[in-house]
């Protein structure tokens, strides 16, 4: 976590909670948002709170071993940093499981220290010894 | 199997397939079968591994496989029997009411009868010669859906310098997939001047991640020998055609195609049901069902929807019509019409009874702010902040209101308030 600084700035974004899209703009006090402009609900307040240290469920595949599917669909179990993805993608690309593989797996405990899981998200069976 | 007996014969094992199977059962329907061409079941959902979908039809959210599994799950603890690898390609209606399905197994001809049939065969995803890209047919061209089964069930990137056409939700998404796994994507390309997909998918899809959208803009040409090796972008003007002089190439190394959905509706339409020009799908009653009576219809072939959960709720929703007409027939009615107002391009039902409630699915013509949606004759109406043509809208409206429908029809017009 970073330290508290001085950090006044006036944030501009698009909330992605429903469809509507509303502009916010965001002001901040010591790095946390004291007023929140341009929104159409309270959840726009919500939104850019989060907005100020962005978080996404991510998704990606890993390989699997002797599967009927080479790979299989992952995701984190909570919203994690945008800015940390491009780090865990490389860390997932170098991931290989074992069939069989089943749904809501855990593939990585405490991924990247986030106190947060990546789970399979689909089954993935043994290829059938011939 | 040859001529085998059933009540209800479902053709497609995709969300409102599966939704549909899973409804009638609880219904009471006993003697169901449900025939699904490919070698498993869930459609499209497989292959659509990023979150969003489920939000109202289970209330969590989950991502496409997740999604069918719950499904799957339901479907285990019934007793419908399911023929995968079954191509479904004649229906045809014989002088006693009952249906004939007829089609392909594994190579091997099949024939199932039935008295009632829901067709959720889902929809197939637009060509490059649909919206005239012309040049070369080198390797690398995929559709949005086949890039997705590639990527997502086969672990293969179809390409490491990607040009996207298409700015709908389908094309923003993929964008972002490629992105993440570390492709170059170069553009997406949009011939309207405005995004297709939802201001959400803009920020979270393109903005996230540096995506140029090139917006009045259109591919023309595909070029490349063996593999592509670029595409010819040319600017429009305001009526879509192509500027003089501001023709540019792009160098890249795969084209993927995001160009839109066409319901799947040839057995439909051989076996002589009404298809709607606006919807590309079969025109129904309130019941779901075409014009060819005890043929019900749900799902991507209905309408083409903006979220798997409306998929399911049709699915259910002609799996109860189905049920009925099995166990007790339906009434016959002097159906009324639900007639296109002012900046409507697209509705279902196309007919209602006026005897029970009704959700109806549609869509704008164009983009307006602040309207409202008014059913004129019976006095209903429904405000929205916005409507977009890309966003579907979805009003239930009760039978006491459609009572009050004096008029041989009903009128939907977008007013601007």
């Amino acid at each position: 976590m970073s330290p508290i600084v001085k950090d006044d700035r006036v944030l501009e974004f698009t909330c992605i909670i429903c469809p509507m899209g509303c502009r916010l703009r965001a002001t901040l006090k010591d790095g946390k948002v004291c007023s929140v402009e341009g929104n159409r609900c309270p959840r726009g307040i919500v939104y850019a709170q989060n907005e100020v240290e962005p978080k996404r469920i991510l998704i990606s595949v890993v390989k699997v071993i002797g599967g009927n599917l080479p790979v299989v669909s992952v995701k984190t179990s909570e919203p994690m940093p945008k800015e940390m993805m491009p780090e865990a993608m490389k860390i997932l690309s170098n991931v290989t499981v074992q069939a069989p593989v089943k749904i809501g797996q855990i593939i990585i405990k405490d991924f990247l220290g986030l106190k947060i899981n990546v789970i399979a998200t689909r089954n993935v069976d043994p290829v059938q010894p011939s | 199997m040859m001529g085998e007996n059933y009540d209800l014969a479902i053709i497609g094992g995709g969300p409102s397939g599966l939704a549909s199977a899973i409804r009638a059962w609880k219904m009471g329907v006993e003697s169901i079968v449900l025939l699904e061409e490919s070698n498993f079941l869930g459609g499209v959902l497989p292959q659509c591994i990023h979150p969003g979908f489920g939000l109202h039809y289970f209330r969590e959210d989950l991502t496409g496989p997740e999604f069918a599994a719950k499904l799957l799950d339901q479907l285990k603890s019934t007793g419908v029997n399911v023929l995968s690898g079954s191509y479904a390609e004649h229906l045809e209606i014989k002088s006693s009411g009952e249906k004939e399905i007829s089609g392909y197994m594994y190579g091997r001809a099949f024939k199932v009868k039935c008295k009632a049939v829901i067709y959720a065969a889902g929809c197939r995803e637009r060509s490059r010669f649909e919206v005239n890209i012309l040049g070369d047919r080198p390797v690398g061209v995929y559709t949005a859906g086949e890039a997705q089964t590639l990527m997502d069930m086969y672990g293969v990137l179809p390409g490491s310098e990607i040009v996207v056409v298409g700015s709908g939700d389908v094309g923003l998404i993929m964008a972002r997939r490629f992105a993440l796994e570390g492709a170059d994507v170069k553009a997406v390309v949009e011939v309207m001047p405005y995004p297709g997909g939802l201001t959400r998918n803009i920020v979270q899809c393109l903005e996230d991640f540096h995506i140029p959208l090139y917006l009045s803009c259109m591919v023309t040409e595909i070029k490349g020998s063996g593999r592509v090796e670029g595409v010819k972008i040319v600017r429009v003007d305001e009526k879509l055609n192509p500027i003089n002089g501001s023709e540019n190439y792009l160098k890249c190394n795969a084209v993927i195609l995001a160009v839109g959905l066409k319901p799947r509706v040839e057995l439909l339409a051989k076996a002589g049901a009404l298809i709607d020009e606006a919807t590309g799908g079969p025109v129904v009653n309130d019941w779901l069902e075409t014009t060819i009576p005890g043929v019900f219809a749900a799902g991507n072939v209905l309408v083409i929807n903006d979220l798997v959960d409306y998929a399911a709720e049709q699915g259910e929703r002609a799996a109860e019509s189905a049920a009925k007409l099995i166990h007790e027939g339906l009434p016959a009615f002097k159906f009324k019409r639900v007639v296109l107002g002012r900046n409507v391009r697209l509705i279902v039902p196309h007919l209602i009874s006026c005897i029970q409630d009704v959700t109806f699915y549609g869509r704008v013509g164009k983009p307006e702010e602040n309207v409202q949606f008014r059913f004129e004759e019976i006095g209903r109406a429904f405000k929205l902040p916005i409507a977009r043509p890309s966003e579907m809208f979805r009003f239930k409206i009760s039978a006491d209101d459609l009572l009050r429908l004096r008029d041989e029809k009903i009128m939907v017009n977008v007013v601007k308030v």
